[in-house]
């Protein structure tokens, strides 16, 4: 078990809560699926074999842009061993995972857009024999010119990447304004303009991609796949193959992580259930660490221009942000993430007047999509850097600053996002107290410093990727007569411990023990459905389609057990695998003979429980359900760090942080999430980066990724962890299960922009961009010897033909949530939405 | 460039056991044939299908190639001894910690312990534009992608630049540089011995190579004379992260101090150029002189004299500086 001295300090914001009396939630325990995973016991999508299999390799494009204009597969056809050559016009339908961005088909039909773009698929009876067989692939393209970045993207809108989107490379803009800004300007006391970038990076998660489809002995089609999004991949494969999602069976497969890499439905795994489909035999892939880094989906590089109007007390009278967006290749979660980049500006520091307007451009690269805090860690960044600035300029503590500025609970934000619990100002307090905050900002020795930044994130997008009124997530419970209960989840267990959380819950609620409890999830046919593990979304949303499938058993075994016990149902309390009444010892059953009871009176004990969002009364604009969450969490991170002055070298000693999760299920568990959180945040700061570089004109001009390897791609190793030091924030928010708020993403976003700060203390100079690497400092430093501003960072924000903003006045100017310049749209038909269950 | 890698075409493997029969295996195969160490660099070209060979000469079975022994007072290294092999040896544990220490900075735990010493110093640049295959000057091309204004440099040399602006990142070559080890190098017709400072090259003289060794040669020992035996050594490794990476800049030394004034030096920095770089301006100048800050000041600023950082290396520079100055100090630590 895990000690009690490693684990968190855990605060309560509310003193007089009960909870004491739970038992197996908060409770610091062994994850339910650990010891098949210590044991090495988990079967990986690339440890399955099936008789008969076959093996797929893709032929990619070596060109990062080009028109196909004929490709000959005779020869790899006839090569001995391959059993199939797939080319685009094979399964040439179209999708991708938003339904506004259907632009990718499985394999290219005419129009490679990234270095590795998948072209032509080889399936044969080995695996060597398959790789072999594509360099027997004749592909003639003509090479296009490429496009390398989002300030090309504008300036060049021929030739277009994509036939959809905005006009020329322009794939999404979205403008918004919030209250008058000018209004905000003009009231302000200082105005700061602030230019940042934040660089790509991907998410390298331990497990390449695999996968292996058959066809079932009654036709049809079993896909086991790393995936997070079975559903959304379920509904993709439908699509393209053309086949009932009846006759298709998704299985997701144990994850070696995910981080947003397979949040997407992939390529191959549509490839692979075609070939498997025409050859009535199981076809795998394994992707290699090199083609993981093309399919990619990682952090979208974002420059961004901040200007905040501040009063001398720190108030914020109005933010303007424009963010320019590299979306590589294709949509991806793109249109998502763009709006991500300014989404959760409000939910952090009470923002009166808001303006908003950013831009995604395709690019000659591989799609960005959603990595850890989708869209988010960009401006947060920028936001928290502006707020180091503003809190110097001031002259006040930056920790104080954000206190007098942070967001009320239950408020309702200048772009009508609707708060839960808040625990800012205590994550704030705490992070400051243990960290020695005030013994040491300004006033450790030159080359020390410390610096502070804070964050917000959803618990779960409060809308679906597709329209539906349907539940978020579902839970069956089924009851065995000897005791044991059965959980059949529509969730992925992607390494974050959901099958030990839905574990927890319904062990809590019934009483017993979670080694009694068996979890299937991720199976689209055993499971009901779960939208997918994103967006921090699982614990809360399945958490309480877990409690409501748990309280109708519990209720079921009371109704019994109170009629032959004798006593009224609500005296009874479930635990240690008994029902009893506390008051009278010799009136209990144990759980078996209950079920026994109930199975008696009511036939099979199964239940299901579901779970929809709240209603989202508040935000009516167009675009206003991205960054709608049932409730949100916050952080608050100190990083402390040495820079030597002469050479620019940076050291992170020490990181602290405080994460208001509401309440810790499990705190081992949401241990492991923040560490991991910080974990990433570090290797964005300090050297994570997805680059590119195009070559010089004479050559071919062509885009470069840099070697994609793990070498190449640096990322901190367990000896670069410095000690990090984490206390829970814990107040539970009525709206999560048992209280349960966010773990997974949050405590990573304030940790980039907590190291700029640091370093800032350290030696005076600002880093705005990420990763801060010993060359910018020094740069900075020479810039700050010579006079100049004494800052590193992007320099040019260019100018973008925006559209008019959609104007929506803040709550507080008596704004009902609707633009006032929007054409109306007919009213969406009245939603069934029963009773958000809350507890 | 090859977009899908990481699957090692196929190649005959020959596992010869005398350096004779290498050598003539080598021969016959000449261009189309490679030496296999322990095979790190070796199985990240074929891997990446830059480099195919249909003949590969594994080494690992010849007899004496391998081990430590304690030879005329010094040492004879085994061109095919493990990293952690020399590491843990005890006498170079004890007489020359400078080669332990800068042995176990090489890359990670399983890597030394497959990795050889020969392998080490022998091995090929580190460019990623190279190492992608890219048809760059040192692969036979006519340009050099690093040294462009777009281009990815941050790695990459800032002394002896020629055409190539690849490092060498080896950490045990400038030791043995400073502990003046002596290749022994068997050519098809003869055992020749030569300077470790000589054995490698820089672009100006074979840009497509490393060091001196010809196609069919075989480093097979490195000798340390006793000759610097337990004078007072610095080595140290500034890299992006802890473990598994290469030097951006390393620095070793060996000094003989006579009093309080430096007898004897020898300095050596890698990662900065195409081959380990032996700063004798600076030997000269710190000869006699104390060993305090005003030395070490001296030296660092002549260590860099000439040097032509690129775009994104500049840093290398105080860097390279720096470990100079901490060398010649003997200290390691101080923030400046």
């Amino acid at each position: 078990m895990p000690r009690e001295k490693d684990l968190p300090k855990r605060a309560s914001r509310d003193p007089k809560r009960s909870g004491d009396d739970l038992r197996v939630i908060g409770a610091a325990r062994r994850r339910v699926d650990s010891r098949g995973k210590v044991t090495g016991q988990p079967i990986y999508a690339d440890d399955i074999s099936l008789p008969r299999m076959a093996h797929c390799k893709l032929l990619r494009s070596p060109h990062p842009h080009a028109r196909i204009r004929s490709i000959d597969t005779s020869r790899a056809s006839a090569h001995p061993g391959v059993y199939l050559v797939l080319t685009g016009k094979d399964m040439p339908i179209e999708y991708g995972i938003l339904p506004v961005s259907q632009d990718e088909t499985a394999l290219a039909t005419d129009h490679v857009r990234h270095v590795g773009d998948p072209v032509a698929a080889v399936i044969a009876r080995e695996e060597l024999t398959a790789f072999e067989a594509l360099d027997l692939i004749d592909v003639d393209y003509e090479v296009l010119a490429t496009i390398s970045s989002p300030e090309e993207a504008l300036a060049t809108p021929e030739p277009r990447l994509h036939t959809y989107g905005e006009e020329g490379n322009i794939h999404k803009r979205v403008s918004f304004e919030f209250g008058d800004v000018n209004v905000g300007f003009a009231e302000a006391d200082e105005v700061f303009e602030d230019l940042f970038f934040y660089q790509g990076s991907t998410h390298l998660a331990m497990e390449q991609h695999a996968s292996v489809a058959a066809k079932d002995r009654d036709g049809k089609l079993t896909l086991w796949t790393s995936t997070q999004v079975p559903h959304y991949l379920h509904r993709s494969l439908a699509k393209v193959l053309g086949m009932p999602t009846g006759h298709i069976r998704v299985i997701a497969t144990p994850c070696g992580g995910g981080f947003g890499g397979k949040s997407d439905p992939m390529n191959h795994e549509l490839i692979v259930s075609k070939a498997a489909l025409m050859l009535d035999r199981p076809v795998k892939i394994s992707l290699t660490r090199e083609e993981v880094f093309y399919c990619h989906r990682g952090r979208h590089p974002v420059l961004m221009k901040f200007k905040a109007g501040v009063k001398k007390d720190g108030t914020l009278t109005a933010l303007d942000l424009q963010t320019l967006v590299d979306g590589g290749g294709y949509g991806s979660f793109g249109v998502a993430s763009t709006f991500y980049t300014g989404a959760l500006q409000t939910t952090a520091y009470h923002l009166p007047r808001y303006k908003f307007r950013a831009c995604r451009t395709f690019t000659n690269k591989p799609p960005c999509g959603p990595k850890r805090g989708h869209g988010t860690p960009q401006p947060r960044f920028g936001q928290e850097v502006q707020m180091d600035k503003i809190a110097e300029r001031l002259n006040i503590d930056p920790a104080e600053l954000r206190l007098r500025t942070a967001v009320k609970p239950n408020e309702l934000t200048a772009n009508f996002l609707q708060l839960g619990t808040v625990g800012l100002s205590e994550c704030i307090e705490r992070v400051v107290a243990m960290s020695g905050w005030k013994d040491k900002f300004r006033k450790l020795p030159e080359g020390r410093g410390v610096g502070l930044a804070c964050s917000c994130y959803l618990t779960g997008a409060g809308l679906s990727i597709y329209w539906n009124q349907m539940p978020h997530s579902g839970i069956l419970l089924k009851l065995d007569r000897g005791g044991g209960v059965t959980l059949q989840a529509g969730t992925t267990e992607i390494g974050q411990g959901s099958d030990d959380v839905l574990s927890a819950i319904v062990a809590e609620i019934l009483g017993i023990n979670t080694a009694d409890i068996r979890v299937y999830s991720g199976d689209t046919d055993l499971g009901p459905v779960d939208l997918g593990s994103y967006s921090s979304r699982v614990t809360l949303m399945a958490g309480n389609a877990a409690v409501q499938a748990a309280e109708r058993a519990k209720a079921m075994l009371a109704e019994v057990v109170a009629e032959r016990l004798e006593v009224p149902p609500e005296y009874l309390v479930f635990a240690n695998n008994h029902v009893f009444d506390p008051g009278a010892a010799e009136k209990k059953l144990t759980f078996p003979e209950a079920i026994c009871l109930a199975e008696a009176k009511f036939g099979t004990i199964g239940t299901a429980g579901s779970y929809w969002p709240p209603k989202m009364p508040a935000a009516k604009y167009k675009g206003g359900g991205v960054g709608t969450s049932p409730t949100y969490t916050y952080s608050a991170a100190i990083v402390e760090v040495e820079v030597d002055p002469n050479t620019g070298w940076l050291r992170v000693v020490n990181v602290w942080n405080t994460h208001d999760l509401g309440r810790a299920l499990n705190p081992t568990l949401a241990l492991g999430q923040v560490e991991g959180s910080i974990y990433m945040g570090l290797g964005e700061a300090l050297m994570e980066e997805q680059d590119f570089r195009r070559l010089p004109k004479k050559l071919s001009h062509a885009l470069v990724h840099k070697a994609p390897s793990m070498l190449d791609y640096k990322s901190l190793t367990s000896l670069d962890m410095p000690p990090v030091y984490t206390e829970f924030v814990e107040g539970p928010d009525p709206r999560g299960p048992f209280g349960a708020k966010e773990v997974g993403q949050g405590p990573m976003l304030p940790i980039a922009p907590a190291v700029a700060n640091a370093v800032f203390d350290a030696v005076g100079v600002r880093i705005d961009e990420v990763p801060i690497t010993p060359e910018k400092i020094l740069k900075a430093l020479a810039e700050k010897k010579a006079g100049r501003a004494p800052r590193f960072g992007p320099k040019h924000f260019p100018q973008i033909q925006w559209p008019e903003p959609l104007r929506v006045p803040p709550p507080w100017e008596g704004g009902d949530g609707r633009a006032i310049n929007d054409t109306p749209k007919p009213p969406k038909p009245a939603a069934k939405v029963e009773k958000v269950l809350s507890r | 460039m090859a977009v899908i890698r990481d699957v090692i075409p196929a190649f005959e493997l020959f596992q010869p056991a005398s350096i004779e029969d290498a050598q003539s295996l080598l021969a016959r195969y000449g261009p189309e044939g490679w030496v296999l160490a322990g095979g790190l660099d070796t199985f990240d070209w074929l891997a990446d299908r830059i480099k195919r060979p249909t003949a590969v000469v594994d080494l690992g079975q010849i007899k004496g190639l391998s081990g430590v022994r304690v030879v005329d007072g010094g040492l004879e290294i085994g061109a095919m001894t493990t990293l952690t092999e020399v590491v843990q040896h005890p006498v170079v544990r004890e007489k020359y910690r400078l080669l332990a220490e800068a042995a176990e900075a090489a890359a990670s735990p399983q890597i030394r312990n497959q990795g050889t010493i020969g392998g080490n110093v022998s091995q090929d640049a580190r460019c990623w534009y190279y190492r992608a295959g890219w048809p760059c000057y040192r692969a036979g091309g006519n340009i050099c992608y690093a040294d462009t204004p777009k281009g990815l440099n941050r790695e990459h040399a800032i002394l002896d630049a020629d055409r190539c602006v690849a490092v060498n990142p080896s950490d045990t070559a400038p030791a043995l540089i400073a502990l003046d080890a002596k290749m022994v190098i068997r050519t098809p017709k003869e055992e020749r011995v030569v300077d470790a400072e000589d054995y490698f090259i820089g672009p100006a003289t074979d840009i497509t190579r490393m060091t001196v060794l010809q196609p069919g040669d075989l480093l097979t020992a490195i000798r340390i004379p006793s000759t610097w035996a337990g004078a007072q050594f610095y080595f140290e490794k500034v890299r992006d992260r802890n473990v598994w990476d290469f030097a951006l800049v390393n620095v070793a030394s060996a000094t003989k101090v006579s009093g309080s004034a430096i007898g004897d030096v020898r300095l050596v920095v890698n990662g900065v150029a195409a081959h380990p770089v032996r700063l004798k301006a600076v030997e000269a100048a710190v000869t006699g002189k104390p060993r305090n800050e005003a030395t070490a000041e001296l030296a660092g600023q002549l260590a860099v004299q000439g040097a032509q950082p690129l775009q994104h290396n500049g840093y290398k520079v105080p860097l390279m500086t720096n470990l100079v100055k901490r060398a010649i100090r003997g200290v390691a630590g101080e923030a400046a």
